[in-house]
């Protein structure tokens, strides 16, 4: 082995020293950027004494492991701001998803501290590309900030170990209009911390957001996201805004807000929306057909419901055309579903013999009506129902007819897959319509991976 | 041949006597309606099979694919329309062999606040009441891969207008490999070098795929701009999770 000079040696150990001075004095300055007060037992971030910060002090163990942690934080968060210049989407993504898979393998009371600390410090920065998307479980997809995405974190950390730091943090967010992307990642974080508690104030904040008038000038997606606290907590003022909101352009993104706002209400409170717009009748008074998708949506096996839907068709000042969209959209509804930041997805689950049920109770109520002659001028319609209903029931008998043939098919003809029973031919002299198309397909080139060819 | 001409002829049976008296109404009823076709069976010594193209579906103006199962008929979000009745209609084929026609029961968009009315949300179903065919699910979607461009794809959908002048039978695009790529910047979709006739909308993206695990259908068609350039909504995580919860049975 080569022996080492004394000077080489020092200079080696005056390096080391020196990285490790340097080292130290960066991880203190960033501490006392952006870390808690721990020295005093204090947590800044929520004003109170934190016992957590008292457990880092008393556990040498437990200090070096929480520098550790920071350390790694910092690398991790270093490497992350860099690839959010990346003009790769995947790039950025994965990064994201690095970081929060890095938070979750911390103990949850360190992800929090370190996510806490982050957003005390003030540091964001833009993620290109990205725009505020809800997922499953009210997760963010896509985060259009650095501060929205370790709100989002922070927000299911504390949600799983049922922490009070998210919901602190988003009080303190809601104090001033500055990012409404972060007003709604809040908003979802106080939901989470206390469902029912908190639901005046979701109403009362989302309400202020909807009326705001330098979001509504240029509303981005959480702006649009956090509508679902209106219907999270039934606002049914809010019928006005969205009713405003219809009435723009086709190209604005709050028109979207108007359609789906009346869906879900009505979807989550039927009777309710029936009522304030049968009482306002100002109310979708130029939306027509948002107005019969709205009462198309009633159950008719609720009387309450039904009562609704008799008082709108008595109306006189709706166009008889409106009230025969109305009730013939009572056959096929039509629902929207998303993944909501408060709300889940609306759970549709009608079975064959539910729809076939659901029409026959539509066919019961239509002939009570003609009976009663109650609605002389959507005798039409009530025809179409008829029919429709009829043509339901013939849809299922052959669709019995067609089972019957494929299962007697199948017995007669063991080893037959399902897809290969031929279709079912009915003998007569119909003309051609059992013969297979007559052009073929195109022959596709099989061709090898990375060929090309030509156009 | 028509759902009339199909109801005529099973009128013949007993089974449906009774009812074969309300069903002329059938199309000027303007609730949705769904007729799938079942085509030739092709299969071997071609990239692609034609099979999948059984469960590919007309819906009104506009294209779709049967899915888990007989009721659920998959297509794009601006054929559901502003309710879930009032797309018509099924005829827009020729020498076909129906599985079936049903009208539809409920519709479902895909999309919400923030993308109620754009192309990301471009992706619904309609639930039939009646079921189309009597083949279990035929295909399962997967996000994986699509646009993995050593895998051919193939687009279905009945054209209803330009080359196939609606009257032929909807196979419509086989597409060789290195036809597809990642639409920049929005992993949601992908593009391809065709142009899709108007009446495809909604049909089927389905890549090539390992028989042993069925057919895979990766996205829907959504729009092209008549120059070469169409696009796709990409059968996604959020996609696969919302389909979920659409009917089996």
């Amino acid at each position: 082995m080569k022996p080492v000079s004394r000077t080489v040696l020092k200079r080696s150990l005056a390096a080391s020293a020196g990285t490790i001075i340097l080292g130290s004095i960066a991880v203190m300055l960033w501490t006392s950027q952006h870390e808690p007060d721990i020295s005093s037992g204090k947590d800044t971030t929520t004003g109170a004494t934190s016992s957590r910060a008292k457990d880092i002090r008393t556990g040498s163990g437990r200090a070096i492991s929480k520098e550790n942690h920071q350390a790694k934080f910092q690398a991790e968060l270093d490497d992350l701001i860099a690839a959010l210049d990346s003009p790769d989407w995947h790039v950025r993504q994965q990064a994201l998803a690095r970081m929060a898979a890095f938070l979750k393998s911390l103990p949850r009371e360190e992800a929090i501290r370190l996510s806490m600390a982050l957003l005390e410090s003030g540091v964001d920065k833009e993620i290109p590309g990205q725009k505020f998307a809800v997922g499953q479980n009210a997760g963010l997809i896509e985060n259009p900030s650095l501060r929205v995405f370790f709100l989002d974190q922070l927000g299911q950390l504390c949600k799983e170990g049922n922490r009070p730091e998210a919901h602190e943090m988003a009080l303190k967010i809601l104090e001033s209009k500055v990012s409404a992307d972060e007003w709604a990642i809040s908003l979802r974080n106080i939901a989470w911390h206390d469902a029912e508690g908190a639901r005046q104030l979701i109403a009362e904040k989302t309400l202020e957001m909807i009326r705001h008038e330098d979001w509504l000038r240029s509303p981005t997606n959480g702006f649009l996201e956090s509508m679902d606290g209106l219907v999270y907590t039934g606002q049914m003022e809010a019928l006005a805004d969205f009713n405003k909101f219809l009435d723009l352009g086709r190209d604005n993104p709050l028109k979207a807000v108007g359609s789906v706002g009346y869906s879900r209400m009505t979807d989550l409170y039927p009777v309710e929306v029936a009522r304030r717009i049968n009482e306002n009748p100002d109310l979708l008074q130029e939306q027509a057909d948002v107005r019969a998708d709205v009462f198309a949506k009633m159950n008719v096996t609720e009387s309450a419901q039904v009562a609704q839907l008799e008082t709108y068709l008595d109306r006189q000042d709706i166009h008889p055309e409106e009230k025969a969209k109305a009730i013939k959209g009572l056959l096929s509804p039509k629902l929207y579903k998303f993944f909501g930041l408060m709300n889940e997805p609306t759970p549709i689950t009608e079975s064959q013999e539910g729809a076939a049920e659901r029409w026959d109770n539509i066919q019961a109520l239509v002939n009570k009506w003609e009976q009663d002659d109650r609605y002389p001028e959507l005798n039409q319609a009530f025809d179409e129902i008829a029919n429709a209903v009829a043509v339901g029931r013939a849809d299922d008998e052959l669709a019995r007819v067609r089972d019957d043939y494929t299962a007697d098919y199948m017995r007669k003809n063991p080893g037959v897959a399902m897809a290969d029973v031929p279709p079912l031919v009915f003998s007569n002299n119909d003309p051609v319509d059992e013969v297979p198309p007559s052009n073929p397909m195109p022959e596709a080139p099989d061709l090898k991976p990375g060929e090309k060819r030509a156009k | 041949m028509t759902t009339n001409n199909l109801l005529r002829r099973v009128s013949r049976s007993r089974t449906i006597k009774g009812v074969f008296a309300a069903t002329t109404a059938l199309v000027a009823f303007p609730a949705g309606s769904f007729a799938c076709v079942q085509g030739p069976t092709v299969e071997g010594g071609n990239a692609f099979s034609m099979r999948w193209w059984q469960y590919t579906c007309c819906i009104g103006g506009c294209s779709g694919s049967l899915v888990r199962g007989k009721r659920v008929v998959l297509t794009a979000g601006h054929c559901i329309g502003s309710d879930a009745g009032t797309k018509s209609f099924w005829r827009c084929l020729q020498n076909e062999q129906h599985l079936g026609t049903a009208l539809g029961s409920y519709a479902v968009v895909l999309g919400g606040w923030a993308n109620g009315q754009n192309q990301v949300s471009d992706m619904g179903y309609n639930v039939t009441r009646t079921g189309l065919s009597s083949g279990d699910t035929m295909w399962y979607a997967d996000q994986a891969s699509a646009y993995n461009n050593s895998h051919n794809h193939v687009q279905l959908g009945y054209p209803a207008e330009g080359g196939w002048n609606g009257r032929t039978p909807g196979w419509c695009l086989t597409v060789g490999p290195n036809r597809y790529w990642n639409t920049p910047g929005d992993p949601r979709f992908f593009t391809n070098d065709f142009f899709l006739w108007g009446g495809m909308s909604g049909g089927p993206v389905f890549e090539r795929w390992d028989w042993n695990y069925g057919i895979k259908q990766v996205g829907i068609n959504n729009w092209s701009d008549r120059c070469n350039n169409a696009g796709s909504r990409r059968i996604d995580g959020e996609a696969i999770a919302l389909l979920n919860g659409a009917p089996t049975n």
